[in-house]
This record gives C-alpha cells, structure tokens and sequence, in this order.
C-alpha cells in the first residue's frame, strides 16, 4: 500500500468522522497516528510487507527517499506526529476556537491523497527528515 | 497494458502539480470564509430563533382573531405544517393547561415561550383570555454544528470538483499534446521516420507541432542522402577494390617476366665473356631493379587495399620471437653491409614463444630494419626486444634503434601516411616507396599491437613494436582507443617484466 493512498483513506475517514460527529473515530484516528509516530510501525508499510515481503516493501521504501538527510527520523512519521498533536490541540483542547481546524487537515490529507503531493512531508524532507 | 512513466509517477505531472496549489488555496480559502461566517453564529442563531418565534406567534394570533371564526383543526394543520418547515422540532399549543403538540420532544432541547393575547373567543376555546405557544428547538451548539457542517460540504465540494475540472482542463490542453509528442517521439526513435504530429492548432503547441514536423521532413532527406552517399561509397569501394585485384594480377605477370628475362640475360652475358657484356650487364641490373621496385610497390598497395577492406588474414601459429629475429637479421646483412653499418641485437632470456601471424612479424621488423639500414651510413643499427606489459596484457617489446639522419618533429606528422617520405628528394637518394611504414602499422594494428617512434634529427630514430603475446586472445579485445593508437609517441610507459 502506498503512502499516497494511505493519506487518500485517512482524508476520507477524517471528513466522514467530523460529518457524522462520530468523536470516538476521530480519537481512534489520533490514536493510531500516535501509535504510528511513536513505533515508527506504518500502516502502508505493514501492508506492504505482508502482501509482498519484507526486502521488496523496505526497497519500495527506499526508492522514495532523499539520499541527503539531516536527521535520521523519517518525515512521513514526523507528520503522524504533528498531524496527531494539532488534532489534539484542535478538537480536544480548543475545539469552539479551531472547530475549523480538523476540517482543514482533513481536507488536506484528501487532497494529498489524489495528487501524492503533501506539502508537510515536503517540508520536512526540505528540513533533512529521512 | 504497461503503465508509460507518467502514469507511474502521477504527482510529477503537469495538471497534478498546477492542480495540487490550486486545492490547497481553495481550502484556505474556504477555511477563511468558513471561520469569517461563523463569527458571532450563536448571536445570529438566537435573533433568528426569536424572530421566528415571534412571526410564528404573531401569525398564529391573527388567525386566530380572523372574524370569521376559524376552525381549530384548520389551527392544528397550520401549526403542523409551521413546526414541518421550520427550525423547530416541536410547537406546542398551551390552552389553559390542555396542551396539544407538534412534532417530538427531544432530549436537552430548548424552548421559547410566546403568549397569545386575544380579544374574543375563540371556536372550541372555553373564552381563554391567553393561548400560549411553545417552541422547542435543538441545543445551540448542535445547530451551529450543523451549520458549520453543511457550510464546509457545500464549499468543499463545489471547489474540489473545479479543482478535478481544473486539472481535467489541464490536461486537455497541455499534457495530452506533450504526449502526443512524446508518442512520435517514440515512434521516430525506433524508426518511424514518416511519423508526423497535428499542428491544427494555433497555440505554442501547433507552433511547436509545426516546426517538429518540419524537422522530422529534413531528418527524412538528410537520412536519404546519407543512405545514398553510403551506397555510393561502398559501390567505390567495391569498384577501387576490384580494379586494384585486377590490376595488380595484369601488371605483376609482365613484371615477373621482365625481372626473370633480365635476370636470364644476366646469367647468359655473364657466361659468354665480351667488352660490350659489362655495359649491357649494366643496363639490366638497372632493368632487375627498376622491375623490383615495381613488384615490391605493387604489393604493398594490395597489401594496404587488403588491410583497408579488412579481408587480411591473420593466420596464427606459435613460433620462437629469437628465431624469428636471426632470420632477419640473415636476411638483412647485405643491405646492413651495403652501407657500411653494424648491426646489433639484445634479446632478453625471458622472450621465447609467441602466438602471432609470423609472417607478418617478419614483414614487420624487415621494414624496420631496411628503414634504419637506407637512412644511416657508417652507423648503429640496433634491436632489442624484451617483454612488456601494455593495458594489463603481456606483450613483447622490439626496439629497432639507429644512428641515422633522424626526423624532423614537424616531419614525424607525414610518417604513415602512404606514399609520402618525410622529404621527397628522400625517395631520389634513398628510394623505396612510402608504404613500408604504413604497412607496419597496419600489421601491428591488426595483431593488436601497435608502432611509436622517437627520433632526433641529426642523431638517430627509434622505432618501438609492441605486441601481445598471444595475439589470438587479445584480437577481440582490440583498443577502440583510436587517438591513443595513433599517436606517434607511446602515450603509456611500457611497464617492463623483469
């Protein structure tokens, strides 16, 4: 499974979860972009590896990476990460203030989703994420 | 059907990447408009409820008051209707306590309250002096909500699909021409050269269909008159090939007979002793050599005609490279003495077999030597050969050195060439034809060896024949280096074996 469609989905359940007002998926989606984060254990990667093996899933991995870095943690993780923590700050801390918020990211990742292009990552492989 | 490049890679596309911005401005900017409309949504939501309420109340009242009487089932079908199109859920008629509703009652709603002052009864009304009304709407919060919700979607979609329209457009007008050329491209690339793009439009891509078109027209000639030209030349080839074959064999068989008549009138003159026999005898060793010089040029040009057309075999046999050299140098003594010169030859211990044609090599270092012979008098004439390493192939290395007239630097340039000496009053005093130096190197080069030269004028000339030793092995693996191999000087130190 691609990183792209990975976003696509994500983008989809988010807008879906905040339409319906289902509050416990939007958790369950932070959840898993913590647990994502803190583990590094990416559910594209995952998928991958289990439909086509290990060497095959981590040099599809490879292909899409910056040959320079700077820092060895890996972009797409560093935007669970913050994809995560504004989710939190939005919906849970500030929600009357940045109700708008979740919405945006959603969209965002829907967008990123159908053209592979997501400006976060972008600007964290810019930074010298992996 | 195997996805080209573009579709692999869909984020590098030209519609996707115009698009992608244009998505992400619409969404800050929806967000913007989204954020700027909610302000004070609870303040609006509350004035909107309230007024409605009133409207509700006050339309109520009045039909209430309608001189005509009116029926409370009429009332009921109104409220019904009111309560079916409006924010709220429920409207309840108070009558004294006898309540009549409209619509559910739901959890955490909020009701507003409006009481009806009338000035008469009121058909099926027990003379009520005030008729109350309830209205219950949801939480705020949920219809804001639901607000924001439906706000979002009815921008968000709108924009998404003339964002999706954007890039469809984007790709009509931009990415299908670029593959359109790409596909002719492909197609000229493989070959196709009659392949043509449409140039209907009159935009910067029918401008550049145009002139790819016209480019593509001239690629068609250039190639015809290529084709022709080639064919031309091999027909000349073909032709010098045949006429030099031909030619060669006529003159060859009327010089062999002139060399071996004179050579049998010699024999006869010098039998039959008389005063006139020595000039005559003269005259014919004139007539022998002028008919040598003949033979000898007409073989080296079939020979050269031969190494042009690539039909020189090489026939390989191991043979010793020691031996070899005292055959020649027993075939070049009397040359070697001719003109008073000494001849000396170094052989080191370690050179022995080597698998090459042995003609050849023979032919090889006898132009050498007869080069170094004609052009020193009173001289050194000297051969070593030695081993030697050349590009990680072993080889062996044969130095023919003299003590002679030497070249001039801007002389070396015309060294081989064919049918050029480095002065042509050369050939009047020293003779010979030109082709022996050219020869050499063309043998070497066909053995995968190769010829440099150093020389001083004045001083001496040396000449340095490298070759593999086992030429078979190395014939496919010839240098494709040709300015390294035709350089006169060796570009690369031979790395000698001890």
């Amino acid at each position: 499974m691609s990183e792209r469609f990975f976003r696509l989905i994500q983008g989809i359940y988010l807008l879906t979860a905040l339409y319906l007002d289902l509050d416990i998926l939007i958790y369950i989606f932070m959840g898993v972009f913590l647990f994502e984060a803190a583990t590094n254990w990416r559910v594209p990667t995952i998928v991958s590896r289990i439909r086509y093996g290990k060497n095959a899933a981590a040099r599809a991995e490879m292909s899409t990476m910056p040959i320079k870095t700077h820092f060895r943690f890996e972009a797409e993780r560093m935007l669970r990460l913050t994809v995560a923590f504004l989710l939190i700050f939005t919906f849970i801390v500030y929600p009357e203030p940045m109700w708008f918020f979740p919405w945006f990211i959603g969209m965002m990742l829907l967008s990123a989703g159908i053209t592979n292009i997501c400006p976060m990552v972008m600007f964290y492989r810019y930074l010298g994420f992996r | 059907m195997p996805r080209s490049d573009l579709q692999r890679d869909w984020g590098s596309s030209i519609a996707v990447k115009v698009t992608a911005p244009v998505i992400w401005i619409v969404i800050v900017i929806g967000m913007i408009v989204a954020v700027i409309t909610d302000n004070n949504l609870g303040d609006e939501f509350i004035q909107d409820l309230n007024a409605l309420a009133d409207q509700i109340a006050y339309q109520l009242s009045d039909r209430l008051q309608q001189n005509n009487g009116v029926e409370i089932s009429d009332i009921r079908n109104w409220l019904r209707d009111k309560q079916d199109n409006s924010t709220f859920h429920q409207l309840v008629l108070d009558f004294n306590g006898e309540k009549i509703a409209f619509g559910p009652e739901e959890n955490n709603q909020v009701v507003l309250s409006r009481n009806l002052v009338l000035n008469q009864s009121v058909d099926g009304v027990n003379n009520p002096q005030s008729i109350k009304l309830l209205l219950a709407h949801p939480p705020l919060d949920e219809l804001i909500q639901a607000h924001r919700q439906d706000l979002l979607l009815h921008v968000g979609i709108p924009f998404f699909a003339f964002a999706f329209l954007l890039a469809g457009l984007i790709h009509f007008m931009v990415t299908r021409p670029i593959s359109e050329l790409v596909d002719a491209t492909k197609a000229v690339t493989k070959g196709d050269m009659g392949q043509r793009i449409s140039s209907d439009r009159k935009d910067e891509f029918g401008h550049l269909g145009r002139f790819f078109n016209q480019m593509l027209e001239q690629l068609q000639m250039n190639q015809q008159h290529l084709h022709q030209a080639v064919m031309n030349a091999e027909a000349a080839n073909k032709a010098k090939s045949l006429f030099l074959a031909n030619m060669s064999h006529e003159l060859r068989t009327p010089l062999n007979a002139i060399i071996g008549y004179s050579q049998l009138l010699k024999e006869s003159l010098r039998d039959d002793k008389g005063g006139q026999n020595e000039d005559y005898l003269v005259d014919l060793d004139k007539i022998e050599d002028s008919g040598q010089h003949l033979l000898s040029l007409i073989s080296g040009i079939l020979d050269l005609s031969k190494i042009e057309a690539e039909k020189m075999e090489i026939v390989l046999e191991k043979f010793s490279l020691p031996d070899l050299i005292r055959e020649v140098e027993d075939m070049v003594k009397l040359l070697v003495d001719k003109n008073a010169n000494t001849f000396e030859i170094f052989i080191d211990a370690d050179v022995n077999e080597i698998l090459a044609d042995r003609t050849k090599t023979e032919q090889i270092l006898l132009n050498l030597i007869n080069n170094a012979t004609k052009f020193t008098e009173g001289g050194k004439i000297t051969l070593e050969a030695e081993k030697a390493v050349r590009n990680d192939v072993d080889g062996v290395s044969i130095r023919v050195s003299d003590t002679g007239i030497g070249i001039k630097e801007e002389n070396l340039q015309k060294l081989f060439q064919p049918f050029s000496q480095v002065d042509s009053s050369n050939t009047r005093e020293y003779g010979g034809t030109g082709l022996g130096l050219v020869l050499a190197k063309q043998l070497c080069k066909s053995m995968s060896g190769n010829i440099w030269i150093e020389s001083q004028f004045g001083k001496g000339t040396t000449f340095t024949v490298w070759l593999p030793l086992d030429v078979e092995a190395n014939l496919e693996s010839v240098s494709d280096d040709d300015e390294q191999d035709d350089e006169l000087q060796d570009p690369e130190p031979l790395k000698l074996q001890a």
